[in-house]
């Protein structure tokens, strides 16, 4: 059994904050060897999948061969901090430092930048360690050396706020959204110390704001109604505490689900439940990415390539969504529902051949499935085949007799048929 | 490494410096120049140990500690100490028996064990206590919770106790924690009301890892109970009321912090509830009959970030003095403890950030928590009790330790608070032992737990008893309080309670104006002193006071002198006691 205080740390980090650092391969300018790219980018991949002890063993051996690794070296510190293994995470970030110093052949501007990305992962560190002096040091550095990177003036900002520095949290957070307007957090951050000045009417807009950039973080529409409440606006008060329930819930769920996961990462159905939950409210790239997390733990997971056709088709992104379904009929060429969408996909980008390819499939495997005549008929329709569609729609109300659209549409391309005749 | 990165220390020391230094040859232990506490715990003759029943199989009913707190038992005018203990949980305990131990205050600052006297010796698995005169006959009963049934000790006023559960109904069978006596219907007899924790037995524990390390479980790990509530019949005996007050669909949490105090001073008195890692309770008293749950839109349900938090303790008082009883609750490490700025009666502002406490408490695992004007300045400060809940959470995080340091708050009137808390261990030399001992009260490190408040000697400030896991509790005498002039004030109800629980006293000096409930219960399994001390700075005289009783007759005095203390009967004048 899991340790339910240890996942309420994890919940409740006020003072470690909700940013996440996502400095990946990209963002480090690569100072290592070609050899071990593809080990590298399978360690970041487990890093995503939360897979936190085989992306240790990757960036361990990648370390082993080649110590100065910097990358390896970062995102191995990195995993440290995931896993709450601070004093390894602080002593593996500081022999960055040391490295990058002896590192030949990089400009120092690269030196500069890496420096800066190494501060900034400490300064989060001692912010989870409540060692906000120290952090705060950090910060600096981090923003001295990476002047245009956001993140470094939001932990900036974030400490700031919580050393109740409040006139430099608020210049803090200013140099952050110059630098990126799209920081949602920084707006939360914003609303509170609006709160903390007895300024609701500023909280209210930065709230608003944050809801608007981000809408699935319970806190802002705790603290928007703590803000209406103040202004004496009860009313808006309970209903952005109705939103807050269920943001909460939902937030709880997904929570628990999470934290599930980091113990089960092969469980199908827990990550299943996370992407329909996700998908319950709106959160659609948290569903998507759940379901990417889904087929790369389980490649043969048709189900994940299923949900991800599906949730494409409903998004209207035809073209994304084909891929999917194409993945499913290789895994399983007898899935007739993904022939199906496969031809209402293809039927909608024109793409006849192969859509009449699809129906015809799943006609074979299922002779009575009168929706796979539907589609052919449409294909037919399209096409101006207007026989070959009216031969279809006969071939329908013989084997489903009830089938008052195949009737209609019968009818209706009958009528054309004669009135074309009349005309010719 | 940045420059300077630990070169910052100096700001922990802030507050520490500004403390004028004070050297006292009445104590006969080595006061530091700088020093505020006192540990008097030897020299007064408190030698109980605590024992959470340790197994070695990190039990989940072992961590939450016990409590106790001050009370004047004999009526004698000087404060007794009462202090619960665990018990041994495995068989291969050495034909030790652990019990509850009661002090009677020799009155020369030094205590002798009454407890078999007495007869509360209690050996079942303690948790929490509190007193009131639930019987109206002039004497302070007492209530102790266990893990196990609850007792009732009815005082005999001969120094004696009889416990009188089973007649009274109070044998609350849940796990109870933190607990506290009030007139929820204003009827003149005191109500109780007893926070419970899990539904839990040592023999479905289960066993809870991190990172592979065996850790004491979370909450969670057992489901919660409703907490208990008992109305006074008026004749000894009770009734648990406990569905009747609660809303129909309140979801029962793990409660461990309790607080009586009218928040929205309509003369009902209301409740605050610690629940750890759930949502907290305030439950309104409509008056009625009943309680209303309005935590969420009162804005003390969950931190800023609209989240549940670690609950522990919890105390209300009026720090800023605008005659609104505001709120502290003390939480998990890295949560940081909260402080609710009463705004309107009837919502809270959360200023933790803005009060100071949240950088320096977000390193600490708090308890005991409370309100208490340490410094007799007229500001009501904060102490907190802390020790982590994990013996071995320095196998999982390297820069925390089980044993931590208790914390003090010293409000500097203008909303915020600075940290007066000594920056490192201190000791003197003993040259009969020949050893160093640890004097300086606020520079100890143990696994605290419980904190109680109250004027043990008698000289006009506020001291401290803190209770520990599986350690000897701390006295922490007070050496700097009275240089300020004070006043206490011993309410005495007569159709009112008969200890005034619920009273609300106001105090004006000048322009300086002060209020207090006197409460039973409020920190963490702990109780306090009930006579309601006041800070007055150098004020010469009080201007007046007031006593509202919980009935709403209002009594008055004027032109008081100071550093003195007043008994006040219900209905009569506002006398000096000596």
């Amino acid at each position: 059994m899991d340790a339910g205080r240890k996942r309420h740390q994890m919940f409740a980090k006020r003072v470690c904050g909700v940013l996440i650092l996502t400095v990946l391969l990209s963002l480090i300018p690569s100072v290592s060897r070609t050899e071990t790219t593809s080990a590298f980018q399978e360690g970041v991949e487990y890093v995503k999948l939360r897979l936190y002890p085989q992306a240790v063993d990757t960036f361990k051996s990648i370390l082993s061969q080649q110590p100065t690794h910097v990358d390896a070296l970062f995102q191995l510190a990195n995993v440290y901090k995931l896993q709450d293994e601070l004093e390894l995470a602080i002593e593996t970030f500081n022999k960055i430092f040391t490295i990058v110093a002896d590192l030949k052949n990089v400009p120092t501007p690269t030196k500069e930048q890496i420096h800066g990305l190494t501060h900034l992962a400490l300064a989060e560190i001692y912010c989870k360690q409540s060692k906000l002096d120290i952090a705060e040091q950090h910060a600096k550095e981090a923003a001295e050396r990476c002047p245009t990177d956001a993140d470094t003036h939001y932990r900036l900002g974030y400490i700031y706020t919580h050393q109740a520095k409040l006139d430099a949290a608020l210049a803090a957070f200013k140099r952050t959204l110059t630098r990126n307007p799209d920081f949602p957090e920084v707006y939360e951050w914003l609303g509170l110390i609006a709160l903390m000045r007895n300024e609701p009417q500023q909280a209210v807009a930065h709230y608003q704001t944050a809801i608007e950039k981000k809408p699935y973080v319970q806190s802002a529409y705790y603290n928007l109604a703590k803000a209406y409440r103040l202004l004496g606006d009860t009313s808006a008060a309970a209903e952005q505490l109705k939103r807050f329930h269920q943001m909460k819930a939902y937030y709880d769920r997904t929570y628990a689900i999470e934290g599930a996961l980091t113990e089960e990462p092969m469980n199908t159905i827990l990550r299943l439940e996370l992407a329909e939950i996700h998908l319950k409210h709106k959160h659609i790239s948290a569903a998507v990415a759940t379901y990417h997390a889904l087929i790369r733990l389980h490649p043969d997971a048709i189900v994940g390539y299923d949900k991800l056709g599906r949730l494409y088709m409903d998004l209207n992104m035809s073209q994304r969504a084909i891929p999917f379904f194409l993945k499913v009929l290789e895994l399983n060429p007898d899935v007739v529902e993904a022939h199906l969408r496969l031809g209402w996909l293809y039927t909608k980008s024109k793409a006849f051949d192969k859509a009449e390819a699809h129906l015809q499939a799943a006609i074979k495997k299922m002779p009575q499935l009168s929706l796979a005549y539907h589609g052919l008929a449409e294909i037919y329709t399209q096409q101006g085949h207007i026989q070959k569609a009216i031969d279809v729609y006969q071939h329908i109300t013989k084997i489903e007799p009830d089938d008052d659209d195949a009737r209609k549409a019968l009818h209706n391309l009958e009528r054309l048929k004669q009135s074309s005749q009349i005309t010719r | 490494m940045p420059k300077n990165v630990h070169n910052n220390n100096f700001y922990r020391f802030f507050g520490f410096i500004l403390i004028v230094a004070v050297i006292s040859p009445l104590y006969d232990t080595a006061v530091f120049a700088d020093q505020i506490f006192v540990d008097v715990t030897e020299t007064a003759g408190l030698n109980f140990e605590h024992t959470d029943g340790r197994s070695g199989l990190r039990l989940f009913n072992e961590f939450l500690g016990s409590g106790g707190g001050f009370f004047d038992y004999d009526g004698d005018g000087d404060l007794d100490i009462y202090l619960v203990n665990g018990a041994i949980q495995t068989d291969d305990a050495e034909n030790k028996i652990p019990h509850n131990v009661l002090y009677r205050n020799n009155g020369d600052n030094t205590f002798t064990d009454v407890t078999e006297a007495a007869g509360v010796g209690s050996t079942i698995y303690g948790t929490g206590a509190t007193v009131g005169d639930y019987d109206n006959d002039g004497d302070l009963d007492l209530y102790v919770t266990n893990f196990g049934t609850d007792q009732l000790y009815q005082n005999n006023g001969d120094s004696t106790f009889t416990d009188i559960t089973t007649h009274a109904q109070v044998g609350n069978p849940n796990w109870g924690t933190s607990c506290a006596f009030a007139d929820v219907d204003n009827d003149g007899h005191l109500d109780l009301y007893i926070a419970n924790y899990a539904e839990y037995t040592p023999e479905n524990d289960v066993r809870c890892e991190e990172r592979g390390v065996h850790v004491y479980c979370g909450p969670h790990a057992y489901p919660a109970v409703h907490d208990t509530f008992y109305k006074n019949n008026g004749d000894g005996t009770f009734t648990d009321v406990s569905t009747l007050y609660r809303p129909a669909d309140l979801i029962p949490q793990h409660g461990l912090g309790v607080t009586f105090g009218d928040y929205d001073a309509d003369g009902n008195i209301d409740l605050y509830v610690a629940n750890d890692q759930d949502p907290n309770f305030l439950f309104q008293n409509t008056g009625t009959g009943n309680f209303l749950e309005v935590a969420l839109i009162s804005g003390v349900c969950y931190n800023d970030m609209g989240k549940e938090e670690a609950g522990m303790g919890t105390d209300f008082g009026d720090y800023d003095n605008d005659g609104k009883l505001d709120l502290t609750v003390s939480n998990y490490q890295t949560e940081t403890n909260t402080v609710y700025r009463n705004h309107d009666s009837s919502f809270f502002t959360d200023n933790t950030i803005t009060s100071g406490i949240a950088e320096v408490t977000h390193g600490y695992l708090g308890w005991g928590i409370r309100f208490f004007d340490y410094d007799n300045d007229g500001h009501q400060d904060i102490f907190v009790a802390n020790g982590h809940l994990m013996d071995n959470i320095n196998v999982l995080e390297k820069h925390v330790t089980y044993p931590q340091k208790n914390l003090l708050f010293r409000n500097l009137g203008d909303g915020t608070f600075a940290n007066v808390t000594s920056a490192e261990a201190r000791h003197h030399d003993d040259p009969d032992r020949g050893t160093s001992v640890e004097t300086d009260g606020l520079s100890l490190k143990k696994v605290s737990r419980g904190a109680a408040i109250g004027d043990y000697d008698n000289d006009g400030d506020l001291d401290i008893l803190v209770t520990n896991c599986n350690q000897r509790p701390d006295l922490l005498q007070n050496v700097v309080g009275n240089q300020n002039n004070w006043i206490q004030v011993q309410v005495v109800g007569q159709k009112s309670n008969r200890s005034g629980i619920g009273a609300r006293i106001k105090v004006v000096t000048g322009t300086h104006i002060q209020y207090r409930e006197v409460q039973s219960g409020g920190s963490y399994l702990s109780f306090h002193d009930l006579r309601a001390h006041f800070g007055v700075g150098k004020a010469k005289q009080i201007e007046r006071l007031e006593i509202r009783w919980t009935n709403g007759h209002i009594d008055r005095g004027t032109s008081l002198p100071v550093n003195r203390r007043f008994k006040a009967v219900e209905g009569g004048e506002i006398v000096p006691i000596d």
